[in-house]
């Protein structure tokens, strides 16, 4: 069943008075429960097709449609997840997850905010400052905040870009394992990176991009238990693959 | 800033409506001109020799900093007008060069603390690493000086000589032309061309000099500050630029000539090894930490000296009431102007976040807006209120309302400024997570908006209070046509004109120390903690 469509995706962007071509002719469709990764050369314009899945960005053609219905502006269906956490330093913990939530009344939110915050592990920190954590503890927060609102699509921009290497390969599992089991929502997740591994690891399906302006190079299927065995001949020879697509 | 295209424009214009105006005196506004810039300069090479030395001083030798900072604290919170009466009196007795000095020493009192304190800073940020590796490879004394002190101090400079220049030139109309009682202090300049044309009712011509002066300003701006201000971005220690930061293209020329004066610095400073470590400029040096014991101190020596002066003097004083009285009434004309200022200038700042396409239309505005020295459109607007409300609301509150107009427009340009440049940076991300949640307007104002402008609020209050203060003294005593009009409900800066025009220097001790105790008090209670908040609010972590 298809949930996502990206149909004849075009984005062009003036600056000054040239005008530049960042995504040119991108089509996809994106089933229930697939979690795809979208994998390109740095400045190839995956953040700006995140945006227009989100709903933040219009493209210049084309269209992207939500089981039928055309995204050109955010819902409370698509959720996203931010490379710099985007915390707001003055609220605490439990305030920044409320924020997604506040056309609740008062005390339904406060309580599914800190069902979510349980549910990444952050319980006792709800009353802490984005200052006072750890980027791993920020990026958990971030989570909360997305998922609070049982999103249908979650998108991830660069998810684990700012943090160290053993706390995104914690955050990654934790990530995966969330997503097999909820089986509800989020039943779809994106992801864009620029770390080929960490698109093996993550998805089930890779999507690569050539550089500007963005084509679709590639297709991938994963077909890998999740977490996979990163050292498996299978995991490397996927490596290798969209290696060689990209460069 | 504004495009070279546009300030072309705005010179060529300028040059035909004064060509029309004034035929050959043309000649004498160009003169006015360039004698006002030249004296900017030589104020600000002093300003600049002063505050390097004692910053880097400060910034290194624990002693120095102890007992420089609250004496450097007490003096820059002296509003510059403070120091009007000190150098007509003092200064002007000098002979031949007496008014220029005044003048010159004015305008650097203008300039000298925000390069100074933005010096101490520049030192006290450089990095812990970076000190550990100049020690490591045995980089000290004079070469620690030009090699890593100077680099370091230099983005901090340039934005700190940047509002010091701002300063001088707001100050320049009175620096060059200021009446008081008997004594006129005048030299020939833009400054004084403007407010003589004013008061001697040719509105027309007083625009024009305006003009001039805005076109200069502009120039500077353009061809001077700003490319020095993008190239020493590259010598920021911390914080990256951000990726949508308008990239603006350096003249190669600043390269060449920072790396000839680096060359000159070097063997000059090299001569002077010995004496450079002795004070403490090495990087084994931990910065220097602010002892309040001695800032409390000068604090009650100052407001003793106000009592002293009081109980002494009784004659040539004013009671304490009075005293209080005449400060409650400038307090609460800056208060009605500082409300003012902000309910506009959020309210723009909202306007440009729900239309970030507006900033284009505004910025050309706002940056002419702030070119013009608050102090050079003082004699206009006080021709016009009091020429045109009088005769509707009576002489006493229109020359208030002219008061608090005058004080408006030395205050409001702070906080637009600060207010714009938070929203301007604010993190697209954060952007973008209002949109993505779809939260409503009053949320995302409550939530979002307001927080993240919070600390530029607090600094363009902090800076915009200041500049009241400095106004009260001119918008207090307005000269038209020979004649004094001042409120009637008096006020501090009213209390310093008039003993300077009378000459009473008890006067003149009493009401500036009442300001820096007033002033003081503020900052400490107030501002300090304000201040502490923000830095909760701010996105750098």
């Amino acid at each position: 069943m298809v949930e996502l469509k990206l149909k004849n995706l075009e984005k062009r962007y003036a600056i000054g008075k040239r005008s530049v071509e960042v995504i040119d002719n991108v089509s996809f469709s994106v089933k229930r429960r697939e979690a795809i990764a979208i994998v390109g050369p740095s400045g190839c314009g995956k953040t700006t097709l995140i945006r227009m899945i989100a709903g933040l960005e219009n493209p210049t053609k084309g269209s992207i449609t939500h089981k039928g219905k055309l995204v050109i502006k955010p819902t409370e269906d698509i959720s996203m997840i931010f490379e710099s956490f985007a915390l707001l330093p003055w609220k605490t913990v439990l305030e920044n997850v409320e924020l997604a939530l506040l056309d609740r009344p008062k005390d339904q939110r406060i309580e599914l905010a800190k069902e979510y915050i349980d549910l990444v592990g952050l319980d006792g920190f709800e009353e802490s400052y984005p200052s006072e954590l750890s980027a791993g503890m920020k990026q958990r927060v971030g989570i909360a905040r997305a998922i609070s609102r049982e999103p249908e699509i979650l998108l991830m921009d660069e998810p684990f870009d700012r943090l160290d290497p053993l706390t995104a390969a914690n955050l990654k599992n934790e990530v995966l394992r969330l997503f097999s089991a909820r089986k509800l929502n989020p039943n779809v997740l994106i992801m864009i990176t620029h770390d080929i591994e960490e698109a093996v690891y993550m998805s089930n399906r890779v999507i690569v991009l050539s550089k500007r302006p963005s084509k679709v190079v590639g297709d991938i299927k994963i077909d890998l238990p999740k977490p996979p065995d990163v050292r498996s001949e299978k995991f490397l020879n996927y490596v290798d693959r969209i290696t060689a697509l990209i460069t | 800033m504004v495009s070279k295209k546009f300030l072309a424009l705005f010179i060529l214009l300028l040059i035909i409506v004064s060509f029309y105006y004034m035929g050959e005196g043309v000649i004498s506004l160009a003169q006015a001109s360039a004698l006002s810039f030249g004296r900017m300069t030589i104020a600000y090479a002093i300003a600049l020799a002063f505050s390097l030395f004692f910053g880097i001083l400060m910034g290194h030798n624990e002693k120095a900093f102890r007992f420089l900072l609250p004496v450097m604290d007490i003096l820059q919170s002296v509003p510059i007008l403070g120091f009007l009466p000190l150098a007509v009196i003092f200064l002007m007795s000098i002979p031949v060069i007496g008014s220029e000095a005044a003048t010159i020493f004015l305008i650097f009192t203008c300039m000298a603390w925000s390069t100074l304190f933005n010096i101490i800073e520049g030192v006290r940020i450089i990095p812990h690493h970076i000190r550990d590796t100049a020690r490591l490879f045995g980089v000290k004394g004079a070469k620690y000086l030009t090699n890593v002190v100077f680099p370091a101090i230099y983005p901090p400079l340039i934005s700190g000589s940047m509002s010091g220049w701002g300063g001088g030139w707001y100050f320049l109309v009175v620096g060059e032309f200021a009446v008081f009682g008997g004594i006129t202090h005048e030299v020939f300049g833009i400054g004084s061309f403007i407010a003589e044309s004013a008061y001697s009712g040719n509105i027309a011509l007083s625009l024009v000099g305006i003009w001039a002066l805005a076109a200069m300003v502009l120039t500077l701006n353009t061809f001077v500050w700003s490319p020095l201000l993008q190239h020493s971005k590259k010598y920021r220690y911390g914080a990256a630029i951000e990726a949508d930061e308008e990239e603006e293209i350096v003249p190669e020329v600043v390269e060449d000539i920072g790396e000839g004066f680096a060359g000159i610095f070097e063997r000059i400073f090299s001569r002077i090894d010995g004496f450079i470590s002795r004070i403490g400029i090495d990087p084994d040096v931990q910065p220097s930490k602010p002892n309040y014991v001695f800032s409390v101190l000068l604090v009650t020596f100052v407001v003793s000296c106000l009592g002293l002066l009081i109980i002494l003097y009784p004659a040539e004083s004013i009671g304490p009431w009075e005293l209080v009285g005449n400060s409650l009434s400038s307090i609460t004309r800056i208060l009605i102007a500082y409300f003012i200022a902000l309910t506009w200038t959020v309210a723009v700042g909202l306007l440009i976040e729900r239309k970030r396409s507006l900033l284009k239309y505004f910025m050309p505005v706002f940056d002419i807006g702030q070119s013009i020295p608050a102090v050079a459109v003082f004699p206009i607007i006080v021709v016009l209120l009091i020429t045109l409300l009088s005769g509707i609301l009576g002489s006493g509150p229109a020359i208030e309302i002219a008061s608090i107009l005058l004080l408006l427009t030395g205050m409001q340009w702070y906080l637009m400024f600060n207010i714009i440049r938070a929203i301007k940076n604010m993190p697209r991300e954060t952007v973008d997570l209002g949109s993505l949640l779809n939260l409503r307007y009053v949320h995302k104002l409550r939530h979002v908006i307001l927080p993240a402008i919070f600390p530029a609020i607090i600094a363009g209050s902090i800076e915009a209070i200041g500049g009241g203060w400095n106004a009260t003294i001119i918008s207090e005593s307005i000269i038209y046509k020979g004649v004094e009009f001042s409120p009637q409900e008096g006020g501090l800066g009213y209390l310093l004109s008039n003993a300077t025009a009378s000459g009473n220097a008890v006067m003149i001790g009493v009401s500036v120390l009442t300001m820096i105790t007033i002033i003081i008090l503020t900052d400490k209670i107030l501002w300090t903690r304000a201040v502490r908040k923000a830095s909760k609010y701010s996105f750098n972590e």
